[in-house]
């Protein structure tokens, strides 16, 4: 009896989890699947390992492999670096939401226009070359495109927003009385900064890596137009063999591989930082002996970076008093508030940097742009195709991003709060979709569509959306309730409340942010999705990406800066009057925690 | 009654056959306008400059003439993958598609493109080189070498061997980062006979190629980056279409573009098999094979027309700016579509090899 109510109580906690995993295996896991099976047929037909043996008997896929796992680990750290001061001042300042609505700015331009804007602004006689040169800072031009530097800052750039917010929304949730805590008992700044901030932001920080992390491993457009032969990656190689070589086989034996590279990575990052950072889950139980040796060192090892980092700290006060000067909260303030600003200009700055060129004369992309015309908005914005693409692409993002959040809340509750056995796994499960490249899901559903009717129409491209959104919904929910406290909630019980009222009162606001940050993730990624949009969309169905790729592949015009521009006030001024009205009707979050 | 109505259709389709047959096409075009008035044709083309003379030429035209709405739509260059695929799904997005020599030669003898009728009206007087058994030419285009006068003066490289020779022209240069054209360019700065390159001697150019590795700042993946770069001079050598460097010279940017040597090929538009539309489609290859379409063609992109009875139509100074301007075609080579459609697989797989080493 007890044993059967509590193996009904376990299904009944995987309920929840049900829509998505439904939705992830229909529309992603049966048609890759399906694909990737196709690894295991040779050219000739047989069925066999031919297509791996060819794969790691070749240079070209190890090497573009190291190159991919290079970006990506470096565009990781930076983000991280530069993008922590950023969220913890917009988590600690009153001006703090202001500060996000610059920080997501660039977010409202397309990514391929912003890569353009870069190959402008770092070309040899590009806008810095020649400011630096008319400035007389430099006599010859600093080589700063078409190389690793190149690619790492636009890929940086691309992340930085998605970084930020991630970390974000963890500290949001480190309550300002653990600091006040700690200064009442003698630590200094520094001190409790770094024991007591840095360790309890690390899961946003876990967070923020991985998700930057495996995002830019499926990057290929950054690499292809500002870098050098050195950066190309595998997913460029991928795509050269499906579109090229017409080696199905061969192109689904280097996915399976990238699948393995991406799926060994998530392992050890599980074991190391823990999941726990991810997906909020506890694992107390331990899971074998390999893990819980892991786990223990790695507890070690935070044990140990923390002792680092407060020597560090202390190292630095001692060194500020032997240089005499007074660690005072203003000074401390003033560095980061600076640094800060620079960040926020290396956002903005490409972003801004289009709306002159918009203005331009000139048939191509180019510094200093010559001046002035209209004919780019003109020739863009009156185009029926340009304006129905629009509508289109706001369409499919607002329904992908309502599937998703809707779908995706609930599974993130399932794998942080249930005592579902597996719940790594599920994890790993749910994330596929942002691990593996987003071409092998375009080819699998558009022969599935196909099938059903599907291509070309909107319903098509917002489940594809929606699926691809899942795994940021979820990550973004559960880094949330990862720091939430329970006994909040358990606190409303007790005093009468229903568990719906519960959930309406108590949880909804204080995981609001984070839903919110998962929906506008989920409706940006959609709005900015390009692949799979190439494949299912068909011929006279584009989306907005879609419109401007083929544009862009085509001639590099300025008319892509204006429609840029035209996207950017347009979602600048929904997102001002969104902020308006969450400040009149009040938010409860920032009321809860102050 | 309902045997009565069939007889009458029957005897209407009959008629529309037997003058389609005789192919009086302004006389029959108001027919096929009136039967297909709802119709529309996709057709998939390379985007860009292309697309915008496409749609003067061809598209816009067509419908005028047929009721028949035509629309282009972008793709990646040699979209091999999507037209197995719409074949295999019979879902025909597009009806139409232009794809290159090799494009056709690979997928016409695996049966997934239409046959097209070589003795049609128009299609008869396309030059041979520039028609296939599954695709007709409407453009011929060069892959050329340009440089900037504003680095050299008027004493830029003027071969391939000056390409990729690095101590008498040092700068940096944009090469295409494919097999295709690249190699042949190669072998040509070694010193092959321009018409002896086929088969391809691929240690020796990977040999060649190894020495310009270092100069190549950019390798460009489709053309509008090759005339971005020449536009803002981030090159001082480029190998790229024609009209992708004219693009760059129209804007103001100081380029040469030099013809010797070029390696010229053609594009054709083809017709993925099982397409219910066929007919249509067919019509469409026609329509698009008249010199006086594939003149107007020409005025809007610096490509010259597969069919020689168009020259009639352009004017001496257009003429100028294409491939086949008298003294051009006996310095370049035509491209062997056949070569790269046995080979392109083997040979792109060791071209990416290579690139990343």
């Amino acid at each position: 009896m007890g044993r059967n109510e509590s193996r009904s109580a376990v299904l009944s906690e995987a309920v929840p989890l049900a829509p998505a995993l439904l939705l992830l295996l229909l529309v992603y896991v049966g048609p890759v699947v399906y694909f990737l099976a196709s690894s295991f047929v040779g050219s000739d037909g047989s069925i066999g390992l031919q297509n791996y043996s060819r794969l790691f008997g070749s240079a070209t896929y190890v090497t573009t492999i190291v190159t991919t796992l290079n970006l990506s680990a470096t565009t990781t750290a930076l983000c991280l670096v530069i993008g922590y001061p950023v969220a913890y001042l917009i988590a600690t300042t009153r001006a703090g939401s202001s500060l996000i609505l610059l920080v997501v700015l660039p977010f409202w331009t397309s990514y391929l226009v912003r890569t353009f804007a870069w190959i402008i602004l770092l070309g040899r006689s590009g806008t810095i070359n020649s400011t630096l040169m008319s400035l007389g800072l430099i006599d010859r031009p600093l080589e700063l495109s078409y190389n690793f530097f190149a690619v790492v800052t636009a890929m940086a750039h691309a992340m930085l927003p998605l970084a930020i917010l991630t970390m974000l929304s963890t500290m949001q949730n480190i309550g300002s009385h653990y600091s006040r805590a700690a200064s009442i008992l003698g630590a200094r700044g520094a001190q409790s900064f770094l024991r007591i901030y840095l360790p309890l932001s690390m899961p946003g920080v876990a967070a923020a890596a991985l998700m930057v992390f495996i995002i830019c491993l499926g990057f290929f457009v950054n690499p292809a137009l500002l870098g050098s032969r050195h950066e190309t990656v595998i997913t460029q190689i991928i795509i050269d063999q499906l579109s090229t070589s017409l080696d199905w086989g061969f192109a689904g034996a280097a996915c399976v591989l990238m699948l393995i590279v991406s799926l060994a990575i998530v392992a050890l990052y599980q074991n190391v930082f823990g999941m726990t950072a991810v997906t909020g889950m506890e694992s107390r139980e331990s899971h074998g002996r390999l893990r819980s040796i892991v786990s223990r060192g790695s507890m070690r090892l935070n044990g140990a970076l923390g002792q680092v980092l407060s020597g560090i700290g202390k190292g630095i006060e001692g060194l500020m008093c032997a240089a005499k000067i007074e660690p005072r909260a203003g000074s401390t303030r003033i560095i980061l508030v600076t640094f800060v600003a620079l960040i926020v200009a290396f956002l903005l700055g490409p972003v801004l940097f289009l709306i002159p060129v918009s203005f331009s004369t000139s048939s191509f992309m180019r510094w200093p742009p010559e001046f002035f015309t209209l004919r780019w908005y003109e020739g863009y914005l009156l185009e029926p195709i340009w304006t129905s693409a629009i509508l289109r692409s706001l369409g499919v993002g607002l329904g992908a991003a309502v599937i998703a959040t809707a779908v995706g809340t609930p599974a993130a509750f399932a794998l942080v709060r249930s005592r579902l056995p597996g719940k790594p796994a599920l994890m790993s499960f749910i994330i596929i979709p942002m691990i593996l490249p987003h071409m092998v899901l375009a080819i699998a559903l558009f022969a599935l569509y196909a099938r059903l009717g599907l291509v070309g129409s909107a319903v098509g491209l917002i489940i594809a959306h929606a699926v691809l959104a899942i795994p940021l919904v979820v990550i973004t929910v559960s880094s949330v309730l990862r720091n939430y406290d329970r006994r909040l909630d358990q606190a409303a019980a007790i005093l009468g409340a229903r568990p719906m009222r519960v959930f309406r009162t108590v949880t909804l606001p204080l995981i609001g942010t984070g839903m919110i940050s998962a929906f506008i993730f989920s409706f940006i990624s959609s709005f900015d999705e390009l692949t799979v949009s190439l494949f299912v969309t068909g011929g006279l169905t584009a989306t907005l990406p879609k419109q401007m790729w083929e544009d862009a592949i085509n001639q590099v015009s300025p008319g892509l800066a204006a429609v840029s521009t035209v996207i950017l006030i347009g979602l600048t001024v929904i997102l001002l009057l969104t902020a308006l009205y969450q400040r009149r009707s009040g938010s409860t979050a920032i009321e809860l925690r102050g | 009654m309902t045997d009565d109505s069939r007889r009458v259709d029957l005897g209407r389709r009959r008629i529309l056959k037997v003058m389609g047959a005789s192919a009086t096409v302004p006389f029959v075009t108001p027919f096929i306008g009136r039967a297909f008035a709802a119709e529309r044709l996709v057709v998939r083309d390379p985007g860009g400059v292309v697309n915008e003379a496409a749609t003067k030429a061809f598209y816009k035209p067509f419908a005028q003439e047929t009721g028949v709405e035509v629309v282009g739509v972008t793709s990646q260059l040699e979209p091999l993958s999507q037209i197995r695929t719409i074949v295999n799904s019979k879902s025909y997005l597009w009806d139409v598609s232009v794809l290159s020599a090799q494009a056709q030669e690979i997928l016409g003898k695996t049966g997934y493109l239409d046959e097209i009728d070589p003795n049609a009206p128009g299609i008869v007087d396309i030059l041979p080189q520039a028609r296939s058994p599954w695709g007709v030419g409407f453009q011929i285009y060069a892959t050329i070498l340009a440089y900037s006068t504003k680095t050299y003066g008027d004493n830029g490289p003027q071969s391939w061997a000056d390409v990729f020779n690095l101590k008498m022209f040092p700068g940096r240069r944009a090469l295409r980062k494919f097999p295709i054209d690249t190699l042949e360019s190669a072998l040509m700065a070694d010193g092959v006979d321009m018409n002896n390159l086929y088969p391809l001697d691929l240690d020796r150019a990977f040999k060649k190629l190894d020495e310009v590795k270092p100069s190549v700042t950019l390798w460009w993946s489709n053309g509008a980056q090759s005339s971005q770069a020449a536009a803002s001079q981030e090159v001082d050598i480029v190998a790229t279409y024609n009209g992708r460097v004219q693009a760059a010279i129209d804007d103001g940017a100081p380029f040469k573009i030099v013809w010797n040597q070029g390696i010229w090929a053609s594009d054709g538009y083809a017709v993925p098999k099982g397409n219910p539309k066929a007919k249509l489609c067919h019509d469409f290859l026609k329509f698009c094979a008249r010199p006086d379409r594939q003149a107007e063609f020409s005025k809007w992109v610096p490509y010259s027309p597969p069919n020689p009875k168009a020259y009639e139509f352009i004017d001496k100074a257009r003429i100028d700016l294409l491939p086949t301007a008298p003294g051009r075609v006996e310095k370049m080579v035509m491209e062997n579509g056949s070569y790269w459609a046995a080979n392109l697989e083997k040979v792109a797989a060791r071209f990416n090899e290579w690139i990343v080493r």
